[in-house]
């Protein structure tokens, strides 16, 4: 089984750096983008099997990144991991909503984020990738219930 | 034999013989050489010596021979050959002695053929030469140029000339002649008879040969004239044949010597003539056919010329002129033959010059002669042609006017007028005969003074008299001589007159007459035909006169039939009726004017009028004709003034007789017709006037019928209108005094009145008519007469004459006020069946009120009745309606209101103040027109947030929908409420992202602190010291970050509270800049440059950490705000008051939108690229400021970059 290529995509260095060691520790080829369009490049370039997007960056930032690779023809099966300080749900929906398929809340353990995209990946792969998101997407309504 | 004799025998006798024979041909030469020694050569002489010579020589030799009698030359055979051949020539010559002549002559002849064979060529080439020459001449003088130059060249004489002769070879003229390369200029001028006078051309011409005199001047042959004019001495005269014809003579002389001229010569000059005359010849071809042009051109121009020519003076001057000129004449003179005047040859032209006419010119005369003859035919056909016309015009419009005019006098002065303008008269006359006075009696005159129309002179006198007795035109010459003329002065000074009766049908009408004064002129045949011509037009209209008077009274009355006979056709008023009846009446029966009066009402007697003079129409009916009309008799006053039956007033009528004519019809009527003039009628009048009664009668009950339609359908026509215009009035005292106006005019009554029920009283509420401001207002009790009687009835009440009853008025101002007598009233209904009052209407007079009136009238009451409902409602919705307005423009809440369709209906003042958009623009238009937004949804409800655009603001609005429905439940419009929230909502959004940014703010760091700190937890994964310290550090710094924030936030939380505390002290400003620059500077990765400016030994008043912290946070910002790079500015300055610190960057700048909320909370810059950050650092920035006593500000343009400057107070001197 060829290894896992994970495009992480996020202005903040030592985050990249967090998700580099913790992903290459399982195994998976991490490559990294410090910004929107030069993610989008790489994104395009190397089709990563992954890819761990940022929300909040200057200049073009995660909706927008993400609102390019899904309209992409050569991006948009690679499935998108949003990772957001953005703590409210409807920011979280809105990731899903767009066409992501999961969210990571950031502060996160990065020692979750490689089962985490295995567990994508596999769904994805199993064709579930429409059902991952709905049931995100259910997740948060009842999480928004619950408020 | 010895030497000597052999010598002697062998040489000296040959050497004799040789010398005999020598001398012999020496002697037979020389006759022959004697003979022709003039003419020999020398050459030939030369020869001829040669003989004698040798005889001699030879003779001589012999001598010697025999002296010495030795050997000649010592060898006596070598000598004897010698001698023998020397001798041979001789003894040839002897043996062809018969030929000895050509010894001597035969150089000359050979010289003399050459000669004769040079001259041959010199002729011939000459001969070429010349019809070279000939062929390019082209006049006949061209011709003889070259030909006399010949002959003077080639036979060397000093004079040649040509001569033409004419073709009857009667006459010789001279061409060209040359005297020595001159030409003669007098010979072109000669003439010389040929058949009287003796010359030499004449002789050449005659014997048709060459003729030659050696001795000119005493020939007889030659022309004494000629010779003695050139000098000549001797001469030739060739004559110039062509076509077997003496065309010229070819004439040679000389003038010096005389010369007798050879047969060579003389053939060469024929050679020469021969080809002259063919040039002549050619030459005489063309000038004749050129002359026979311009002879042709000539006379087909004069002849247009005179063709062109309509008047025969004209013609016959043009042909005078014009001939004259072409011929060069003295006089021409134009001979027309009077016999023959329209014969084309009637003209001759007869010419006057010293010259006899060629026969080319002859041809031209005659051709003229022609032509004139033609043109003055045409020129009289023509002069004739427009006479005729003329008349014919005059007679046509004669007719023209005979029947175009019906009027006996107007044609008949037309007639004299159109026949004096036509036969050019002095003046024209027309008398009628009266048979029955036996006298002409005169109609019209022109010319003549008008006094004479009337004049009367019996038939017997005057031209008139012989007209009428001889029944023709009588055409009197010395009309002053005649005897018994025609007693009147107006025809003194005639000289001629003509005179024809007027006979139309075998009956004499009449004479018409012409007269002239000019005893010069005369009338002609044609004229007394023209005069006849209108004679009989004049009788032929005096007829159509009488006849049409005949047939004009038959018009008449058969129009007066159908006239009436038109009105039972036609939906006519009776007032039109009666009118039209009696126009009828009066055409009928020719009278003057005429009335329909009906007694039966004795104020408006007259109903209808045809020219009826105002004196008549006041006139009463007089009881006699009322009477007889009840009776059905018909009255006929031939003589009005003395008619007893008539009152006196009528006698004294513009009339003088009179007709009534009863009409039976309801109520009676009379026909009255008026005459002027005295009147017998006659029992056809009579019998026409009971026609006309029947037919009357007939058309005025039908009118009576169509009048009565008419009313009832005009009266439901009103009240249609009346409705209309009623439900259009929403002013209920508007509407009061419209039922008022239109009930009056509805029953053509003279006041209305309304009176409102209000209690038990009657109140007059409106009122139209005389006495209206008076009865307004007016109160009469509910139970009283009249209105009271309508009130209590709820009935109509009317009365024909309300003046019967005074005590009627008490009841009723309106009718107390105007003094009306006729009244009617109805019952007006209010709401809900009560009653709201009487409608009535008021007549001056007496009126019957027809039941039609009385429905009209009430149903004008049930209009009225709902009239003033609906403006009573209308009125107080319009109240509602203002309330509602008020209410509206007065609310803070902006109201729009949209109708069925979906168009705005109400747009508050709040509404245009929160749209920005006028009432006035928003109406008709639906709001998603307005605002380019709808506002509707389908769920409705409350409080929806909604954004506008307002300019180019948006602006939020919470907004409130409500849908109003009509009462079958449709949707009928509905009503939106809607509140700026605007400021609100930025406070929330500000809220919302400071929320979401600062949890990104505080999240990242702890991200990075969390993260490590699990990953170096991790057991699975050894990590090297390096990577460890790596961890570790961003653990330390992400800490250092967080803190920051933490310290921001506690910063901004003092500064809400007021409990931020700043320790003042002096502070070296200059110090904690260049040690914020130099952090900035360390940790810029961007290539930002940083220039510093600092004044020296600044010192402020200010807290020292608080310092750095503003700085660091301006110059993060200048760097944030710049992301190209450039320079980021410091500077530190002193002021009167203070320092003055100042961070300008070259960045994006800040949008003037912004400018006022920067040092806001939560507001952060940038277009959304740049924003990271809290968006607290100016409003920390600018608490810390504050604290520290200072002020901060921001100088900016977009694009350009940003100035921040605070000031410090300066340090206390301590």
């Amino acid at each position: 089984m060829a290894t896992t290529r994970v495009l992480v995509i996020d202005d903040e260095a030592p985050i990249r750096l967090l998700c580099r060691v913790n992903l290459e520790a399982e195994k998976m080829e991490v490559l990294e983008a410090a910004d929107g369009p030069s993610g989008l490049e790489k994104a395009r370039s190397e089709t990563p099997d992954v890819i761990l997007l940022d929300v909040m960056m200057p200049g073009l930032d995660g909706w927008r990144v993400a609102e390019e690779l899904l309209d992409d023809a050569r991006t948009r099966s690679i499935p998108i991991v949003f990772l957001t300080a953005r703590a409210e749900l409807r920011d979280r929906a809105r990731g899903i909503d767009l066409g992501g398929v999961d969210y990571v809340t950031k502060p996160f353990n990065p020692v979750e984020l490689a089962p985490l995209v295995r567990d994508v990946l596999a769904r994805v792969e199993q064709g579930e990738r429409e059902e991952l998101r709905r049931e995100k997407l259910a997740e948060l309504r009842a999480m928004l219930e619950r408020e | 034999m010895s030497i000597g004799n052999q010598s002697v025998l062998l040489n000296a006798v040959p050497l004799l013989v040789s010398a005999g024979v020598y001398a012999a041909v020496s002697a037979a030469l020389l006759p022959a050489v004697w003979r022709d020694r003039a003419r020999a050569h020398p050459l030939e002489l030369a020869v001829v010596t040669v003989f004698p010579a040798f005889s001699v020589a030879a003779a001589i030799f012999a001598g010697l021979v025999l002296y010495d009698r030795r050997p000649f030359g010592g060898h006596v055979w070598t000598s004897f050959a010698a001698v023998t051949i020397a001798t041979v020539p001789a003894i040839l010559f002897l043996i062809r002695w018969n030929d000895r002549a050509d010894l001597v002559g035969g150089a000359r002849r050979a010289r003399e053929a050459e000669a004769r064979v040079s001259l041959r060529d010199r002729e011939l080439e000459a001969v070429a030469a010349l019809s070279n020459a000939l062929a390019r001449a082209s006049d006949a003088a061209g011709a003889a140029r070259p030909l006399v130059r010949q002959v003077r060249e080639l036979l060397g004489v000093e004079f040649s000339a040509v001569v033409a002769v004419d073709d009857a070879g009667a006459e010789a003229a001279g061409i060209l002649g040359d005297l020595e390369g001159l030409d003669v200029d007098w010979w072109p001028e000669l003439r010389l008879d040929l058949r009287n006078e003796p010359s030499g051309i004449a002789s050449a011409v005659f014997d048709a040969a060459p003729v030659s005199v050696y001795d000119v001047q005493s020939s007889p042959l030659v022309s004494p004239r000629l010779a003695q004019r050139l000098d000549a001495k001797s001469g030739v005269w060739v004559p110039m044949i062509a076509e077997e014809r003496v065309i010229g003579v070819l004439v040679a002389a000389t003038t010096r010597e005389k010369h007798a001229f050879s047969q060579e010569e003389i053939a060469l000059l024929q050679a020469l003539a021969g080809e002259g005359a063919l040039a002549l010849d050619r030459m005489h071809s063309a000038e004749a056919l050129s002359d026979a042009l311009a002879r042709e051109q000539l006379v087909a121009e004069i002849a247009r010329k005179v063709r062109g020519e309509l008047d025969v003076n004209e013609v016959v001057r043009v042909a005078r002129e014009e001939v004259q000129r072409a011929l060069r004449a003295d006089a021409v003179h134009v001979v027309v033959d009077p016999e023959e005047r329209f014969a084309t040859d009637a003209a001759t032209l007869r010419i006057e010059r010293a010259q006899t006419l060629t026969e080319g010119e002859r041809f031209l005369v005659e051709t003229v002669g022609r032509e004139v003859g033609v043109a003055l035919q045409t020129a009289r056909l023509l002069a004739e042609n427009q006479r005729r016309l003329e008349q014919q015009g005059a007679l046509l419009h004669a007719a023209q006017v005979v029947t175009s005019a019906l009027d006996i006098e107007t044609v008949l002065q037309r007639l004299v007028e159109e026949v004096t303008k036509l036969l050019r008269a002095d003046a024209a006359d027309c008398y009628l005969l009266d048979r029955e006075r036996g006298v002409l009696r005169c109609a019209a005159v022109h010319g003549l003074d008008t006094s004479l129309v009337g004049f009367e002179f019996t038939p017997d006198k005057g031209v008139a008299g012989l007209a009428l007795r001889d029944e023709r035109p009588v055409s009197a010459e010395d009309y002053d001589q005649i005897e018994d003329r025609v007693p009147h002065g107006a025809y003194e000074g005639f000289s001629r007159a003509v005179v024809a009766p007027m006979v139309w049908a075998g009956e004499t009408r009449g004479v018409l007459g012409v007269g002239i004064r000019d005893k010069l002129r005369s009338f002609d045949d044609a004229d007394v035909e023209a005069l006849e011509a209108f004679a009989s037009l004049a009788s032929l209209a005096l007829r159509n006169a009488e006849s049409f008077e005949d047939r004009t009274r038959q018009a008449r009355v058969q129009r007066a039939f159908y006239r009436i006979a038109a009105l039972l056709g036609e939906p006519l008023s009776l007032a039109e009726t009666f009118d039209a009846t009696a126009q009828a009446a009066v055409e009928a029966l020719g009278g003057d004017f005429g009335a329909v009066v009906t007694p039966e009402r004795a104020t408006t007697a007259v109903v209808g009028a045809h020219e009826l003079p105002d004196e008549v129409r006041a006139l009463g009916v007089p009881p006699a004709l009322a009477d007889a009309a009840r009776d059905g008799q018909i009255v006929a006053s031939p003589n009005a003034a003395a008619d007893d039956r008539l009152d006196e007033a009528w006698r004294r009528g513009p009339f003088a007789s009179l007709l009534a004519i009863p009409v039976e019809s309801v109520p009676p009527g009379i026909v009255l017709v008026f005459f002027r003039d005295e009147h017998v009628f006659t029992d056809d009048d009579l019998e026409l006037a009971r026609q006309l009664a029947r037919a009357a009668r007939g058309a005025l009950e039908r009118s009576r019928l169509y009048e009565a339609e008419r009313t009832a359908r005009s009266l439901s026509q009103q009240l249609a209108r009346t409705g209309s215009l009623l439900a259009t009035e929403l002013d209920p005292a508007a509407v009061l005094e419209e039922v008022v106006e239109q009930a009056t005019a509805l029953l053509a009554a003279d006041a209305g009145a309304l009176a409102s029920l209000e209690g038990d009283e009657l109140v007059v509420a409106a009122a139209v008519g005389a006495g209206a401001e008076t009865a307004t207002g007016a109160r009469s009790p509910s139970t009283g007469w009249l209105g009271g009687d309508v009130v209590q009835s709820r009935a109509p009440v009317a009365y024909e004459d309300a003046s019967a009853d005074p005590a009627l008025a008490e009841w009723d101002a309106v009718l107390a006020a105007g003094r009306y007598r006729a009244y009617l009233g109805v019952p007006l209904a209010g709401r809900e069946g009560a009653l709201h009052g009487v409608l009535a209407v008021y007549a001056n007079e007496p009126r019957t009120w027809r039941e039609e009136e009385i429905e009209a009238l009430s149903a004008l009451a049930a209009n009225a009745s709902v009239a003033l409902s609906n403006a009573e409602l209308y009125q107080r919705v319009a109240v509602e309606r203002e309330q509602s307005v008020a209410i509206l423009a007065n609310i803070a809440d902006g109201i729009v209101a949209v109708d069925r369709e979906g168009d705005v209906v109400v747009w508050n003042a709040a509404a245009e103040q929160i749209t920005g958009v006028p009432s006035a623009e928003a109406f008709g238009r639906t709001p998603a027109q307005v605002l380019q937004r709808e506002l509707e949804s389908e769920s409705g409800g409350t409080n929806r947030l909604v954004s506008i655009m307002r300019g180019s603001e948006e602006v939020w609005l919470s907004l409130s929908e409500a849908v109003m429905r009509d009462p079958a439940g449709a949707i009928a419009g509905r009503i939106f409420a809607f509140r700026d929230i605007s400021a609100e909502r930025a406070v929330e959004q500000m809220k919302s992202d400071f929320v979401s940014t600062v949890s990104h703010e505080l999240r990242t760091p702890l991200t990075s602190i969390y993260g490590f700190a699990e990953t170096l937890l991790r057991t699975d994964i050894q990590f090297g010291e390096e990577e460890r310290r790596t961890f570790l550090g961003y653990i330390a710094s992400e800490s250092e970050r967080l803190t920051r924030i933490v310290d921001a936030l506690l910063n901004v939380a003092r500064l809400d509270t007021g409990d931020l505390q700043v320790s003042l002290e002096p502070t070296d400003v200059g110090a904690v800049l260049a040690d914020a620059v130099s952090t900035v500077e360390a940790a810029e990765p961007n290539g930002h440059r940083f220039e510093l400016r600092v004044e020296d030994a600044l010192r402020a008043q200010a807290d020292p950490d608080k310092l750095r912290q503003v700085l660091d946070q301006l110059m993060e910002n200048a760097v944030k705000f710049s992301p190209g790079g450039g320079v980021v500015r410091i500077e530190a300055r002193r002021r009167p008051d203070g320092v003055e610190i100042s961070v300008a960057d070259e960045g994006v700048g800040i949008p003037p939108s912004q400018r006022e909320r920067i040092f806001s909370k939560f507001s952060r810059g940038g277009d959304g690229t740049q924003a990271t950050g809290t968006g607290l650092g100016l409003f920390i920035a600018q608490g810390l400021v504050s604290a520290m006593g200072g002020r901060i500000r921001v100088d900016s343009e977009e694009g350009r970059g940003s100035r921040f400057t605070f000031e410090l107070p300066a340090a206390r001197s301590d």
